[in-house]
Parts: structure tokens; sequence; C-alpha cells
């Protein structure tokens, strides 16, 4: 249904894409997946043309859709496109967004188009709210009227571009449970997403994107659980870091408590974990930067660029890990043998289940998992 | 209290900035310009003033505007007392000079005296002349010469502290003290001194020539010490001369002593120095003596007793010392002409020490004098007493000043049109038509009709300029516009047999569409002058006229303080009377008070309307008028001389005689048996009872005799239950008795009456008609059969004394005011056609705007650079100019060459720069639809037309509609400067009306009104469709 060759694009001297070569066919439902900035958006704003290809060559239906000769709004009107801020038409009701394109574009009467629309919106559980504004929706009822939307133009396949990105973590899932009805009534999608699970559950092929090409295709169970390249596999399992810098002892305490909640609150880690993960951090940080020669140890931190915070999660294993790095001139980041009453280290001992300190290419690079 | 004084400050203040502003703006030199919306501002803001004295209108405008109204009310219960006695000012807050010990020595005098500081004396000064201050001190020879030019206040007699001035010699040198000394008492004995005084202490003393130095000077050298700042006392002249009151007197010493003069000027603080040290050998300056310097330098006696005096206001400057008794007493004044007239020429020439203001119409010109905005108007006399007319407070200072020729003008190149009218104008004099327009329009140009000019037309149009605001000349009456010229004009078209064209200009605009080619003739009553003549072409002089100055009658000398009216009719020959059109009455006030004031009606009720208003002093009509008039309103009173006794008579043709003998017998007999006087006692009564009705015998046989009578003469002849009936008729059914033949009326006009005799068609007429002298040329008259006088009818002041009179009194202004301004001659009809005009004006060049700003836009924001270009050049272009230069612009040059109505320039031009305004916010408003849209749009399927057709458009609009509307409205406020391109617009049309009425109040009040109403239901149906734009707001 759609062959891709060899499309690239560049925004100025940034390339985006390299050299992507795929084909969707019908009844597929594709998820996109892979860190930021690896051009999964973009590959799909390519698609339908709402970017401009640099180079490469796009088959629709057998159709050249760079070819001049071939009107790219017909093409789009069988490509629908949900995005990730909405977009719906805010000077018309919900009833009027699902109903302007069939009215406007596939010249349906307004009672055709409304009948249809009303079943669209009762298939998205929104009958009730037909004539609300957009301003008056919340984010995930917007989205699943962008998605009726879409339906509305009976399109052959559904681009979605981060559908659930901008929602409220409470509303990702009645997005979802949308798009996962579509899937099952046969749809044919291609869905960029964050939501390993839900890409996992709905999808029958996945694309990881890196390095501006589809680095790794397969079927999910392959790619989440027996990922062939290095990258994916970071990516599958070490897919969540957070980074956080300090320089001495004097680092602003609070910004980095504020910043790793809403890090685990993004990934629902649990409460007993949120908790288990700030001891850890704060009777690490304890360990390196209050005790012993403090003076001399910050005075070496400092020169040497500093103490870097890594918090990982492991989304395939549900294991968090905290990396602590720093120059090896420290010696041991946990300075334990001049912990003055050892509670700090036995702390440690009891929250992880890996405690591993090593020196490794001029750095002294702590490791800790928790239980 | 205090709250009070600072509002009242605060709105004089107000006033006096509006002022300052509109004279910075348009000041050049020293001589104001007065353009007409700024004097018609300025005129308002007066009016404004006037009324916080004036209950009648405080009323008014708490009626139209409240937050004047607070203004008012704040201020309208004090009336500031004019201040006679240093001692009334123990309290009062002083302007004093920054910089100077006057305010020591103020408080030395009064401690309870508080002060604010101005720069100079002269600010102060103008301060209490504004009313801002109450007072203002400071040294007594300054103030007098600054007064000199400051008409309006005065300096209190007595002083705050007193000095002496005096010139100080060296103490070794008292010879030279003694001869000043000596010099001194000479020409105070001699009167040189007074004189000395005079010259140096009237205002101008820089006009003042030195005497020359003719002595030879052989004892040698006086050096003589001075600051030259020290005006009048030593200052420097317009030929950097010093000169002043000092150095005349060290001149005189100089003199009386032989020796040369040699006069140094220094610092003051150096004056005394110099004498010291033998640089100076007398030295003046304004130096007042003090003991402290008599202990260093030795004083003359005293030349000048000054000090530190106080200046107030003073509240009746005319009546006391700047009365006006002949032209030379205007030297100094305010004199307002036409801009550019030769009146213009001649003040600026001959009065060159005089302020001229310049004012482009003749109405404004007669509102500025009413006003106090000049001290006298130069204007030619035929409207100059037009004017008069209307306004009693007028009169002639000088009536003949100089006399002026008018012509019409025409494009340079267009000779051929000119000479033709030249041939035109010859023809008119010779058969007389040419008297016949002067003698009507310059005569009562109100009462005037213009009479009916058949022009085929045929042979193209004639394109008119005038602007319908000068009184006789060009004017409108009922709507059109009428008046001497027009009607040259009009004729002259007809007999070119072209169709005439009017468009209304103001004046500098009249002579630009001449010039330019907009029109092929202008007339109104413009002077030949030489820069004229050098742009356009004139005709040969169609009239001439004598100017002369105008003053307001309290400011003349020679008349006595109260003309008031006495109402018993012993100021006939000043008054204004009304009276009936072409009757004796009108006739005879012509003939016998040539000065008096005509007003001529052809309706009774108009005048006696007038009469009520004020307008009139008198009404003079016949008795039997006055008595049914008098009946009907208690508060008018018929005086008891009679002025002219005329008579009724009935009228035969002249080949008739027997049957004019026949009813002169009747009459006498009827007049021996107290026939008649039954028959008048019948019909003419004071009061309005009913008339008796009596069975009148009556012939039925015989040969009818056809009375001709127009009966709207009640009692004489009038029309009761559809039958004629009236004393005439009585009278003539019974000599028609006596004579034996039945009487059968043919009621006509009362001006057909004679013809009708003529012709054969009556056999007699009988209508309250007086024999004249005319009549009698070709009808018979039988004797009188009616005494019926003419008499004068006033308001009975008596009446209108009562308490309740006021309260209706205001209502009648209002009333009147209402009538005249609007009822009178249709004036509505002119409000209305305005409206229009602005309506179509404003709707056309919104719609074409928003149309040119939607293109506009789309260029600003095509990617094509050049159109991106074009529209950011259109639109810094277009808002960059002001809209009254722009539409002069487009009307006088741009569309010059096209013969495009005013109407169409407006629009258009006004749609161009509604065009860049919108276009921006049209911009600014699809922008800030969010990119998602357009995105959304597209991906759907619509192409990027219907994208923007569909989705961005309604949210654009949506979003642009709030500024838009502010933007329309301020569009609607704009089109009231068309005035400036001939269209007669609601502005324009206000214009007109006060030219009429010399009401700047109520048109202007009226406009506004119909400027909010108009742009409250525009806005009301933006509004409408801004709902429609806005989802689900419909019923928030």
């Amino acid at each position: 249904m759609i062959k891709v060759e060899h499309l690239s694009k560049s925004f100025g001297a940034l390339t985006v894409l390299k050299d992507i070569n795929t084909e969707i066919h019908k009844g597929e439902v594709i998820s996109i997946i892979g860190p930021s900035g690896t051009g999964k958006s973009t590959f799909l704003r390519c698609l339908n043309l709402l970017e401009r290809p640099s180079g490469g060559k796009i088959w629709i239906d057998g159709l050249d859709i760079m070819d001049p000769k071939n009107d790219p709004s017909v093409l789009r009107q069988k490509m629908g496109m949900v995005f990730q801020n909405f977009n719906l038409f805010e000077h018309l009701s919900v009833l009027d967004n699902v109903t302007i394109g069939p009215i406007k574009l596939l010249k349906k009467t307004k009672e055709e188009a409304e009948k249809r629309g009303r079943e669209l919106l009762k298939l998205v559980g929104l009958a009730a709210k037909e004539s609300a504004f957009p301003d008056e929706l919340s984010g995930g009822q917007q989205q699943r009227v962008a998605i009726a939307r879409c339906l509305s133009m009976d399109p052959e396949i559904i681009l979605f571009d981060e559908p659930t990105s901008a929602l409220d973590p409470t509303m990702v899932s009645e997005v979802l449970g949308v798009i996962r009805r579509l899937a099952t009534d046969g749809m044919t999608m291609a869905i960029v997403t964050h939501e390993m699970k839900f890409a996992r559950d709905v999808s029958t092929r996945v694309f990881y994107m890196d390095e501006g090409i589809i680095y790794e295709e397969g079927k999910p169970d392959e790619i989440f659980d027996h990922p062939g390249k290095e990258k994916t596999q970071t990516f599958i399992h070490r897919i969540r870091n957070f980074y956080y810098h300090v320089d001495n002892s004097e680092f602003d305490f609070y910004d980095m408590r504020s910043a790793i909640e809403a890090f685990c609150n993004k990934h629902f880690f649990q409460i007993q974990q949120i908790n288990a993960l700030n001891l850890l951090l704060e009777e690490t940080l304890q360990l390196c930067l209050k005790e012993g020669d403090t003076e001399e140890r910050n005075r070496i931190l400092s020169t040497t660029g500093g103490l870097e915070l890594t918090i990982a999660y492991s989304e395939q294993n549900s294991e968090i890990s905290l990396i602590a790095s720093a120059d090896a001139a420290l010696k041991t980041i946990l300075n334990q043998s001049e912990d003055s009453d050892g509670l700090s280290l036995m702390l440690i001992n009891g929250l992880a289940k890996l405690v591993d300190e090593k020196v490794m290419d001029g750095k002294a690079i702590l490791t800790i998992v928790l239980k | 209290m205090i709250q009070h004084r600072d509002l009242q400050r605060w709105y004089a203040v107000a006033i006096v900035e509006s002022y300052r502003y509109a004279s910075s703006t348009l000041n050049t030199g020293k001589q104001e310009i007065m353009t007409p919306p700024l004097s018609n501002l300025s005129a308002f803001l007066l009016h404004l003033n006037n009324s916080i004295y004036s209950m009648k209108n405080f009323y008014i405008i708490l009626l139209c505007l409240l937050s004047c109204a607070i203004i008012i009310t704040c201020s309208s219960d004090k009336k500031e007392k004019e201040i006679t006695n240093l001692e009334e000012l123990k309290t009062a807050q002083f302007a004093a000079i920054s910089g100077t010990a006057v305010d020591q020595i103020v408080t030395a005098r009064f401690p309870e005296t508080t002060f604010s500081y101005y720069n100079s004396p002269i600010d102060a000064c103008v301060a209490v002349q504004k009313g801002i201050e109450v007072v203002t001190a400071y040294d007594e020879p300054i103030l007098r010469h600054i007064l000199a030019q400051t008409p309006g206040l005065k300096i209190l007699p007595q002083m705050i502290s007193v000095d002496y001035y005096g010139m100080a010699v060296n103490k070794n040198n008292p010879q030279l003290k003694r001869s000043a000394d000596s010099l001194l008492d000479a020409i105070q004995a001699d009167g040189r001194y007074n004189k000395m005084m005079e010259r140096w202490f009237s205002g101008n003393s820089a006009t003042v020539e030195m005497p020359p130095i003719d002595w030879p000077g052989n004892n040698g050298v006086l050096k003589f010490g001075t600051s030259a700042i020290t005006e009048p006392f030593a200052f420097y002249g317009p030929k950097q001369e010093i000169k002043g009151f000092d150095v005349e007197f060290v001149y005189l010493l100089a003199k009386s002593l032989d020796r040369k003069l040699e006069i140094n000027d220094m610092e003051f603080g150096a004056i005394i120095p110099s004498l010291l040290s033998g640089k100076s050998d007398i030295i003046g300056a304004c130096i007042t003596i003090t003991e402290e310097r008599a202990k260093s330098v030795l004083f003359t006696k005293p030349y000048y007793k000054g000090g530190i005096a106080a200046v107030v206001r003073d509240f009746a400057p005319e009546a006391k010392s700047s009365r006006l008794s002949n032209l030379d007493d205007l030297k100094q004044r305010r004199i307002g002409v036409l801009i550019g007239s030769m009146q213009d020429h001649y003040v600026t020439n001959n009065f060159p020490e005089a302020s001229v203001i310049r004012i482009d119409l003749p109405t404004d010109l007669a509102t500025s004098l009413k006003q106090g905005q000049c001290d006298a108007i130069l204007l030619n006399n035929v409207a100059g007493k037009f004017y008069m007319k209307q306004n009693h407070d007028f009169a002639f200072l000088q009536e003949v000043v100089t006399i002026d020729s008018f012509a019409f003008g025409f494009h340079l190149n267009n000779t051929r049109l000119r000479d033709e009218f030249n041939k035109f104008l010859k023809k008119i004099k010779k058969d007389g038509t040419y008297n016949e327009i002067c003698r009507r329009w310059v005569d009562d140009p109100e009462a005037a009709k213009m009479p009916v000019i058949k022009n085929a037309g045929t042979k193209g149009t004639l394109r008119i300029g005038t602007t319908g605001e000068s009184i006789p000349y060009s004017f409108v009456q009922d709507g059109n516009v009428v008046g001497l010229d027009v009607e040259f004009i009009l004729r002259f078209a007809a007999d070119q047999q072209l169709k005439p064209n009017i468009q209304i200009y103001n004046f500098p605009g009249l002579l630009t569409s001449v010039i330019t080619g907009k029109t092929d003739i202008v007339g109104n009553c413009i002077m030949i002058t030489e820069e004229r003549a050098k742009q356009m072409a004139f005709s040969d002089a169609y009239f001439s006229s004598e100017s002369g100055m105008i003053v307001m009658k309290e400011n003349l000398a020679d008349r006595n303080d109260s003309p008031k009216l006495k109402n018993d009719g012993s100021d006939i020959s000043t008054a204004t009377i009304g009276a009936m059109t072409g009757t004796t009455g009108e006739m005879f006030i012509r003939t016998e008070y040539p000065e008096a004031g005509l007003k001529c009606f052809d309706d009774i009720m108009d005048a006696v309307a007038s009469l009520q208003a004020g307008k009139l002093d008198y009404v003079l009509t016949s008795y039997t008028t006055a008595i049914r008039v008098a009946g009907k309103n208690k508060k008018l009173i018929i005086l008891p001389n009679r002025l002219i006794d005329e008579y009724a008579a009935i009228a035969l043709p002249k080949d008739q005689p027997e049957l004019l003998k026949k009813v002169n017998e009747i009459l006498a007999q009827f007049k021996k048996d107290g026939t008649l006087d039954q028959i008048i006692n019948r019909w003419i009564k004071p009061d309005s009872a009913g008339y008796q009705q009596v069975a009148i015998p009556k012939t039925t046989k015989g040969k009818p005799l056809v009375v001709a009578i127009a009966a709207n003469r009640e009692p004489m002849c009038f029309v009761s239950d559809n039958k004629i009936t009236g004393l005439d008729c009585e009278l003539i059914e019974r000599i028609a008795h006596e004579i034996g033949r039945p009487v059968v009326y043919s009621d006509m006009k009362f001006s057909s009456l004679i013809a009708a005799l003529g012709s054969g068609k009556a056999d007699l007429v009988i209508s309250n008609m007086s024999p004249t002298e005319e009549r009698k040329k070709v009808v018979n008259f039988s004797d009188g059969y009616f005494m019926n006088p003419q008499v004068l009818m006033t308001v009975n002041t008596k009446a209108a004394g009562d308490g309740d009179h006021a309260g209706t009194s205001i209502l009648a202004d209002i009333k009147d005011s209402f009538h005249n301004n609007i009822i009178h001659e249709k004036r509505y009809l002119l409000l209305w056609n305005g409206l229009k005009v602005t309506f179509i004006i404003s709707i056309m060049a919104a719609l074409l705007g928003t149309i040119l700003g939607g293109l506009i836009c789309l260029m600003r924001m095509s990617k094509a650079k050049g159109l991106q270009l074009f529209a950011k050049v259109y639109i810094d272009l277009l808002r960059g100019i002001p809209q009254v230069v722009l539409l002069m612009l487009m009307f006088y040059v741009v569309f010059a060459p096209l013969d495009i109505s005013g109407i169409t320039v407006a629009i258009i031009t006004f749609a161009m720069n509604f065009a860049a305004y919108v276009s921006e916010m049209f911009r600014t408003s699809i922008e800030g639809v969010n990119k998602g849209q357009t995105e959304a749009g597209i991906a759907m399927g619509f192409s990027k037309i219907k994208t923007f057709t569909y989705i961005i458009l309604p949210q654009a609009i949506q979003r642009v509609l709030p500024v838009y509307k502010g933007e329309f409205i301020a569009l609607v406020k704009m089109t009231a400067i068309v005035g400036y391109i001939a269209v007669q617009d609601l502005t324009k049309a206000s214009d007109i009306i006060r030219s009429r009425t010399f009401d700047a109040f109520f048109p202007l009040v009226m406009i506004a009104i119909m400027y909010f109403a108009l742009a409250w239901v525009l806005t009301y149906g933006l509004e409408r469709i801004q709902i429609r734009f806005t989802p689900g707001r419909r019923g928030r």
C-alpha cells in the first residue's frame, strides 16, 4: 500500500532522515519507536507530504506522490492524521469538526455527514458532546474527537503522531483504548509512540528508528524481547535515563528532588520505589560529599567537572538503577572507609540489590540497582 | 470651597490650554490664522465658557452633556468678584515671579498670603487675565508696560510697597546732580515730563523715536551708564539703538549741558561700580533709590514713583479704558478679516501693530466678534449689514473703510468662458436684469426668493464653485444654494444653455478648485487681487462693495451706556422691526427709519415667533391683525402710537365712474347713519370672542355684482364655515343691496385682485385694500371705509417679570433654538442629507477598504518579495499621511483631471486609508491563528485555499472583529473632514445651519448626537456579525 525508497529529509544543515526504505501493507499496525530527535514524526509527516522530502520516492497505491501530476490533497484524503496537539478546528463544534470534511471534500449532504458523524462520535464515546466546542473538552476527549474526525473521511490508513504525548497520564488510556479498538477492526495504522507496552500489544510490526534510518524492524516480540542490535537493546532495556549534574556540596538539592520526582511520576514508579530512590540518593550524596576530608573532596569535584548522576529505568524488567560517576581523582564515590557511623552504608545496602563501585577509563563509577 | 476653586481653575486652564494648543499649531509668526473647524471648536469652547454664567445654557448643557454639567455645577455658583482694593487681597494667592524678592515684599505686607510661581511677569499677567490667578505683583513700571499690551487687567491704585526711581551720579560730582535736578524740575513744569511718560509707558515704546542729537557738544563728553534690559527705561530698539525714558532724559541733560553723549550698556550689577570708578558720569536704569545705595552714590531727585504693585483682572476693560471712537483706536487691537481678502491686505498694511485674526468664513468672522475673539472686524458692507441686522450688538465704527470690487473667477486658460461672461454681464446691465438681481439680494437676502431660471442645458455642463456660506452672495435657503453670485451664474448658465452643477467648497478650496480646473466658474464675493489674477482669470467686476469696520456696540465710545429697549416705541429708529413683506409698513420703515433693522415676513406668525424669541424688538402690522394676534397671545401688547394712518377702500375700474360715485354716496350715507360704525363694531373686537351674526338684507335679482376678494384677512374678509364672511363682506353686501344687485364673490390671491379688476373679471374689489399711489394709477378707489393704522406690537415686559417666566423662557428658548436650527426652512433636510452622505461614505469606504485591506494583507503575506515590499510601503505611506492632506491630494491633484464627484473621491480616499489600517489587523489576526489549524486542514485533504477559506478565515474574522469595530467607528468620525472637498456631510450641514442661525451650540450638539447615534447603530450591526462568527457565544 505504501512503499518508501531512499527517503531523506534535511532541515538546512541538519539531516533528520538519511535513507528510509520500507513498505506498509493493508491491515498492518506499525508502531514507530525510538529516542527523541531520530525523525519518527518527520517520517510520518513526509508520508502525507506535510513535510516535503529532500530525496527518495514514496508510492501510495502505486502512485508516486511526489509527481506533480498527482494532487496531494486527494492522496491526503485517504490518509488520516492524528496530531500530538489534536488541532481540532476551534471555531467549530464537535459535530461540525467531524462533518466539515465529508461535506466540503466528499460532497456528502449535511444529513448524511451528520448521521455518520454521530456514529463516529458514539464510537469514540463522545456522542453526548456533539454541540460542545473544542476548548470545552479535556485533552483526552479532544484527541478522541480528532480520531473521529480522521475516520469521518473514511481513510485507508491513519497516521498517529505521538497521540498521547500531550495528555495528562490519566487521559492516556482513554485514547489508547480507542486506537486499540481501531486495530481490532482492522484499520491500517502507523503510530509514533513512547508507550512501549501499548506498542507491543497493539502492533503487528515495530520500527525502531535511530540515526535517521529504520535501525531495526520486526514483530513486537522480536524487537522487545530479543532486539538484534545493540542500540535497540539499550533503548528497550535502558530506555529511561535521568541525568543530573552536581558540582559540589552547594548544589540545589530541592531542584534535584523535584526533577527526580517528575521523572518518577512520568514512568509510574510506585510510591515505595520513589521513596527508596530518594533515600538511596540522599545517602549516596551524604557519603560522597559530607564525609571524610570534605574540603578536599569538594575541591576535586569542583575542579574535575563534578559528579554525574544518572537514574536509569528499564521498562523491560522494571529495574531502577542509580549510576554516579566522577573523576578518578576522587578515588571512591562512597567514602565508606571514613563513614562516621556506617549507618549510610547500611541503608544503601539494605535498599539495593547490587552495589558496585569501580574505576574505569579515568572515572570512578558507582552503580546501585534498587531492589 | 477650596475644591470649587480648584475645579474652576482647572477648567480655566483647560480652556486656556486648548487655546494655546490651537494657536501654537496654527500660529504663523505673530498673527493667528483660524481655520473653520478650529474656530468652531474655539467658539464652542467659548460658548461653554459663557454658559457657566448663563443659567439658560446651563440647563441645556445639563440635558445634553452630563460631564460638562458636573464641571459647571462645581463652578456656576461661584461668581468672581472684581477686586478694587488692596486690602481684599490679604489672604489671596499671589502669582509671584520666581527668583525675585516680590514674594518677600508681599509677605511683609500681608503675612497670610500664599504664592504660586511663574517664570516671567508676562506669564503671571496672562494667568491673571485668564482667571487662573487672582492677582500678581511686580515692579509697577514693568507691569504698566505689560498692561499696555494685555487688555483685561488693571493695576490697583494702592502699592504694596513704594519705591522711588532716580539717576545717580558720583558723590564728588554734586554739580551734575544739581543740573539733573533742575532739568527734571524744568521738564515737569513745562509738561515735557508728562509727554515723555506718555510716550514711553503707552505700551509701544519700541516704536518711539529718540530725538536727534543736534547740539555741538562743546563741553566734553557725558558718559551715561545703563543696563538696557529695563524697558521702557532703557532698552534696545528695533534698530539696535539704546533708548528709553532714562535715555531720553540723559539726552536732554546732555543737551542742556552741551556735552556729547556716550551711552554704555552693561550688566545691572556693574553700573554702580562703573560710576564709582569714573567710567560713567551718570547712571540710570530703573534704579530704585535705597538707603544702602545712597551711601555710595549720589541720587538725583526721584523722577518716577513706583514700587511693587498688584495686578488684578479688570472686569469691564472696555467700559473704562478701551472704548473705540475711531479707526486709530484699533491700532493695537485684534482685527478680524477674511483670510486672503482685500480687507486682510488693507489691515495688514494699515494696522501693522494690530494682530490680524484671519478667518475664512464671514459667519465665523461675525461669531468671533461676538465671542470677543476680535475687537473689530472689517467686512464688506453687504454682508456686514446683514450681520448687524442679525446681531443687535454690532455697530459700525466706520462705515466706509475700503471699497472693493468683486468678480467671478475662471480657469486661467478658460478665457473664452470669461469673455462670454463679460458679454453676458454687459447684456444684463443693459436690460435691467442686473439691477433686479442686485436689488433682490442686497435688500433683504433672507426674504429674497430665487427666481426660477429656465435652462435648456443642452450644450453641456457648467461646474460652479461657491461656498454657500457668504450671505447674501451665496448661501443655502430651503436646501438650495442661492444668492447674488449664484443667480448671476445660473443666469449665465441659462444664457449659455449649460446645465449648472453647483459644488460647495470652503473659501480656500474654492479658489483651488478653479485653479485646478475642478470647476469652470467660481463666485463668492471674490475680490480681485493681483496674486489671484496670476492664478485665475477674472471677469469684469460685477459688484462693488464698501467695507466697514464693525465692532461691538458696547465698545463704541459714542453710544449711550444703556441702549436697552424701553419697549415704548421711542427707540424705533435703532430697533429691529419686523414687517409684512410688501406692505406699507415695510415701505414706511425703509423710508422713515433707514437705520432701524428691518426684517420682512410673509406670515404674521413667523414675525410674532421672532418677536417672542427676542429676535425683534417690534412687529409693525395693521391694527386689525395686531388685535387678533394680541388677543390670542397675552404676552404681546399693542403700543398706542399709530405710525401710519392707513385706510381701507373699495377699488373700482377706472372706466366705471358712475359706480364709484354711487358707492361713495352709499358709504357717506352709512357713515352718517351709523351703519358703518355698527358693522365695524361687529367685526373689530379686541378680544377674540365670536362674531355677532346679523341678517343682512339681500337682493337676489338683477345683474350680479362680481366682487373680487382675497378671503384670508380675518376679520375683514375670511372663510368661516366654508362661507366668505367678514367686515368687508357685510359692507359690500349692504352696498350691493342699496344698489340693487346681488353679490357674487370671486376669491383670489391678493396680488391678483387689481389685475382681475383691470381685465374686467370683477366689478369691484373689497379686501382691506389701502389705496397706494401705485394702485391709484390703475384703479379708482372709493372713500375710505375703515381706518386701519399700522401699529407696533411688542412683548409685554411687565407680564414677563413673573417668577414662573424663567422656566417657560428656557423651554421657549430650547424650542425656539430647535425650531430655528432644525425646523425652519426645513433645515432638518440638510441634516438628513448630510447624515445620508456620511453614512454612504462610511459604509462604502469600509466595504471597499476592507476588500482593499484584504488584498494588501495578501500581498504583505505573499512570498513574492516585490508584492511584500509594495504592501509595506503602501501601509507605511498611508498611515503616515494625515487624512485631510490625503483627501485634498486625491481631490485636487490625483483625481483633478477626472470628473469624479467629491463623494466618490472621499470614498476612495477613506477606503485607501482604512485598508492600510485593517490590512495589518487582518495580518496579525491571521498569523494569530494556530499553525496546527492549517496543518490539520491540509492533512485532512483540504487544498491551501480551502483550508484558508473554511478554517483560517472564520477564526481570523473572529479575532479581528473587536479591533475592526473600533477602526470602523474611527472611520465614521473621520469622514467629518470631507467638507474640505465640497462634500456636504453631516458636519458641513451643521456649518451651513450655523452660518444662518449663529447658534454654535444647537447644531453642534445635534450633529454630535447624530454621529453618536450613527456610530452606535453601526457598532450594533457589527456586534451582530461578531456574534455570528463567534462559536457557542451566541447564548452567552
